[in-house]
């Protein structure tokens, strides 16, 4: 009978799912077609969903931990702040972005029902951790949108950046990319990424009469940055600076070269590494055959693709799966449990989800006046699209593992903290330009007033 | 106007990444939807997948069946729960093997496979649904029912094994191993045949019964003999019993066999001539030929199988040679590993090798996967094979073996009567027929009976001349 009702509830949430994004993209057209309003009147009926979506994936986990007190009141506080974070977005955040809010909501709320039901005590945690970046986030909003200074913080911010890798001194699922203080524990990388793009659309921008030399001394802290965290073995975070920086240097000069360059680099670099560094090589061997060594080096990817393959369209059902058997599920492997219980409709869910908030964001950066805005704004996309695609590639087998965490899903503060300080600072961007604008238009204003009336006393005299 | 361009012209890059993006995604997707909808069946049964036995329970395992199409193993669903059948009994109760207590036999091997479906979508989507569960593939044997059947009748209250091949495909034919059980018994049994040691039930002497080779080991001997020297040269004054650096060895009952040539000594499995031609041969090349026909070695196969021991050392005295080459001494051997044998002799002296499994098909009826012969290559020359099968026809026509002579089809045999620790010796039947184009190869042993030409030789004579006569 639980079983029977497990399954209506995965076909239920699948459906909701491709409702979810059906409205994106009648959102989408919209924005598109200049009919902003509209575009956002959907924006309710996309919290009736999420909210919709939680309550029937928390029917199951009430069952499944025998209506635990506790997990009541976990739920209705998570209600609470989907509810109270999206009140504050509507009112005090001028309604620029709701969609890439509603997408960060969505992806929440997945993440609080995978942990919760892997864990309970996960589920809490990432809801604490949730409330905390969701103040970290209102506050970076606030600041971005007034700071005109942050465009001269390159320098500062690399400094904090490069002392950030240089410190990390704990090692956690093999790489040492993780920094331990007392016994508060945080991943610097995480922090670091949103530095770095801070510091390149920074000098990019202050220097843009010498493009070559920008790009060369960016590029040289670039590499620096890169080689630190492949010696720490944190081949994600270095794959993504590496991308981020050749695309991004793309963005700047639009010269395709550079994106020919990169690929050539990075075809070499990768037969360097593969050549010269044993981890770099068996993850690879790994990628290409991990059932041949399935009992070390293979381990993990199999262990993800044997939940993933036992998904099928609808999942297995929630709590009815193995998830906890995957290593690293919290975290990198998330993705996979996700697949395995909630099925292949709202695993493609995810992707088509995140596709839209690039698509989103690229809507909103394109109007942006202020170069520095978009290549802070061209940054972060380009961040989180490329950390998604490291991540669910690695775990389904498409790409080499890196391990990465998946934006608003993977359980951590480090990086739900960082993903929304992103999204935040895309809503700084936003409202900076607003206020410009209005500026600008009061000033056009006030001198078309100034003009006439001088035409008047001309008039009179 | 003019910024609107500017703002065109800076954001082209990005669009492009834009597309870039949406594309890489959508391979992403690709991909995943290959591993759950197209890869998900292979990919899921694996013995490293703690679901597995979730997933077990979800489909009704699938059928085991002979080269025909017979059904030896099905499972039916009774009260909600999976029950497997033997519709044979006993018959197959070794090499088709049983589950539910452990697993073994083809049972085991093919495990994964009988539990592995083939489902569209559509069968997919409608098993979230239903309560019909999907059936696995079913497996292929190479066994032949009647053959079998025939086999196990023939051996009686006997323990003993038969093993018969198909030599030029390799497909083992039939599998028997008396004692045998029932399968669909075995919870109930399992401890009464573990604490019975002597009679070993659960032991599948077809493929891991050790048995001294007694006279079949005379065709290596006698290979390794015509490697270097000629068969007519060999002439051999048995009388009865000979001395062999200090041991005395008999002909079978003492018989005396005269003047013998290389092949009378060998159609009438004379044990002094053999002897001598012990302390001519050079020991090394014997252990090396051995070794060729696989003593020593592990036989793939898709059952457990024990190795044939050869255990002689360079430095031998001359009594241990003089047994060993008479298939007695330290030497022991499986009734597989000496079909194996007689099957490369039926092959010209090429390897194929053994398999039980021939197909895995889905149960809309598409081949999952399919064994194809492997030819292991050449063991030995065909001069000495055709030299060997000379003398092996005249054991069918004059010697031990007489009994098989027929006007209907030609066999190649050797016999062998291995004395043992027990007194009574195991009753052996090596051979193939017919000798023009050998469509099987038998291994016969039966223990404790006396010789092979009155115990082994009627049953191999029942078992070729349903074989190959009545089809």
């Amino acid at each position: 009978m639980f079983e029977f009702y497990v399954g209506l509830v995965a076909l239920c949430l699948s459906l909701l799912t491709m409702a979810y994004i059906s409205i994106l993209a009648i959102q989408f057209s919209l924005i598109k077609h200049k009919n902003t309003e509209r575009a956002y009147d959907y924006h309710r009926l996309q919290t009736v969903i999420i909210l919709f979506f939680h309550l029937v994936a928390y029917t199951v986990l009430l069952y499944h931990y025998g209506f635990e007190y506790k997990v009541i009141m976990i739920y209705l506080g998570q209600i609470g702040l989907i509810l109270l974070s999206g009140h504050i977005v509507n009112h005090y955040m001028n309604k620029t972005i709701l969609p890439l809010w509603s997408i960060g909501q969505f992806l929440l709320v997945i993440s609080f029902i995978l942990l919760g039901r892997l864990s309970i005590n996960l589920g809490l945690k990432q809801f604490y951790l949730a409330c905390l970046a969701y103040l970290v986030v209102f506050g970076v909003v606030y600041l971005y949108s007034r700071l005109n200074f942050i465009k001269y913080l390159g320098v500062p911010s690399v400094i904090l950046a490069i002392l950030m890798l240089v410190m990390t001194n704990e090692t956690i699922n093999g790489a040492t990319n993780w920094m331990r203080i007392g016994s508060f524990t945080f991943q610097p990388s995480e922090i670091v990424k949103i530095l770095y793009i801070v510091f390149l659309a920074s000098t990019l921008t202050q220097f843009h009469e010498h493009e070559k030399l920008s790009l060369f001394v960016t590029g040289t802290i670039t590499l620096g940055m890169v080689i630190i965290q492949v010696y720490q073995r944190d081949l994600g975070s270095a794959l993504i600076f590496y991308s981020v920086f050749i695309l991004m240097s793309y963005v700047y000069t639009r010269n395709r070269l550079y994106i020919i360059g990169g690929t050539i680099m990075t075809m070499l670099g990768g037969f360097f590494a593969y050549r010269f560094f044993w981890h770099v090589r068996v993850r690879i061997d790994t990628w290409i055959d991990p059932f041949s060594d399935i009992d070390h080096t293979g381990y993990q990817i199999t262990q993800s693709l044997f939940a993933i393959g036992n998904g099928g369209l609808f999942g297995r059902g929630l709590t009815l799966g193995l998830p906890n058997r995957i290593p690293v599920v919290t975290t990198d492997f998330i993705y996979s449990a996700i697949v395995e219980e909630l099925g292949l409709v709202i695993g493609l869910g995810i992707i088509i989800v995140i596709v839209y908030f690039f698509l989103f964001g690229m809507q909103m950066i394109e109007k942006s006046r202020n170069d520095f805005n978009f290549l802070m704004g061209s940054g972060i996309l380009i961040i989180i699209a490329v950390q998604s695609f490291l991540i669910i590639g690695g775990v389904t087998k498409a790409i080499p593992l890196t391990g990465v965490t998946l934006p608003f899903v993977s359980y951590g503060g480090s990086s739900l903290v960082s993903t929304f300080i992103m999204l935040g600072i895309l809503q700084g961007i936003k409202m900076n330009e607003d206020r410009h604008l209005k500026k600008e238009i009061l000033r056009k204003n006030e001198k078309l007033i100034e003009q006439m009336l001088l035409d008047e006393e001309n008039c009179e005299a | 106007m003019n910024l609107r361009k500017r703002l065109e012209e800076r954001n082209k890059p990005l669009k492009r990444i834009r597309t870039l993006i949406v594309i890489m995604f959508f391979i992403l997707g690709l991909n995943i939807i290959y591993y759950v909808v197209f890869q998900s069946d292979n990919l899921v049964v694996n013995d490293y997948n703690p679901r597995l036995k979730a997933i077990e329970s979800s489909v009704i395992r699938g059928d085991i069946v002979d080269r025909n199409g017979h059904i030896l193993a099905t499972s039916k669903i009774q009260d909600h729960q999976q029950m497997r059948m033997y519709p044979y009994e006993s018959l197959f109760s070794h090499v088709i093997g049983y589950m539910g207590y452990g697993k073994t036999g083809i049972e085991a091997y093919s495990y994964l496979d009988l539990i592995r479906t083939k489902e569209n979508l559509w069968d997919k989507f409608m098993k979230g649904f239903t309560n019909d569960l999907p059936i696995g593939h079913t497996v292929v044997t190479t066994l032949d029912l009647e053959l079998q059947q025939l086999g196990r009748t023939l051996l009686g209250n006997n323990k003993g094994a038969i093993v018969a091949i198909e030599p030029n495909t390799g497909r083992i034919l039939a599998m028997i191993s008396t004692p045998d059980f029932d399968p669909n018994m075995i919870s109930n049994n399992y401890s009464t045949y573990l604490k019975d040691e002597a009679s070993a039930t659960l032991l599948n002497r077809g493929t891991q019964g050790l048995y001294p080779p007694g006279s079949t080991f005379k065709i290596l001997t006698a290979l390794a003999y015509l490697q270097n020297r000629e068969a007519d040269n060999f002439i051999y004054e048995c009388l009865g019993k000979d001395t062999f650096g200090g041991k005395t060895i008999h002909c079978y009952n003492s018989a005396v066999h005269g003047e013998v040539t290389l092949e009378e000594a060998f159609s009438l499995s004379c044990n002094t001539s053999f002897a001598h031609i012990g302390e001519q041969l050079d020991i090394d090349q014997l252990h090396r030929l051995v070794e060729m026909f696989g003593y020593n070695q592990k036989i793939e196969l898709e059952l457990e199988t024990s190795n044939s021991r050869y255990g002689i050392k360079d430095h031998m005295s001359a009594s241990e040679r003089a047994e060993t080459v008479i298939g007695q001494g330290k030497t022991l051997v499986t009734p597989l590993s000496n079909a194996i044998m007689v099957s490369i002799l039926a092959n010209d002296g090429h390897l194929i090798r053994p398999y039980l499994v021939s197909q895995v098909v889905a149960t809309d009826e598409s081949i999952v996967r399919e064994h194809k012969s492997v030819d292991a290559g050449r063991v030995i020359s065909k001069e000495h094979v055709d030299l060997i099968e000379s003398f092996m026809k005249k054991t069918s026509e004059e010697g031990t073996a007489k009994q098989l002579n027929n006007s209907q089809y030609t066999v190649a045999s050797k016999t062998g009567s291995a004395e043992n620790a027990t007194g009574v010796a195991h009753a052996w039947y090596v051979g193939y027929a017919p000798i023009e184009e050998p469509k099987i190869a038998l291994a016969i042993v039966i223990e404790n009976v006396g010789t092979g030409s009155t115990h082994a030789v009627p049953i191999a004579k029942a078992l070729l001349e349903a074989y190959l006569i009545e089809k």
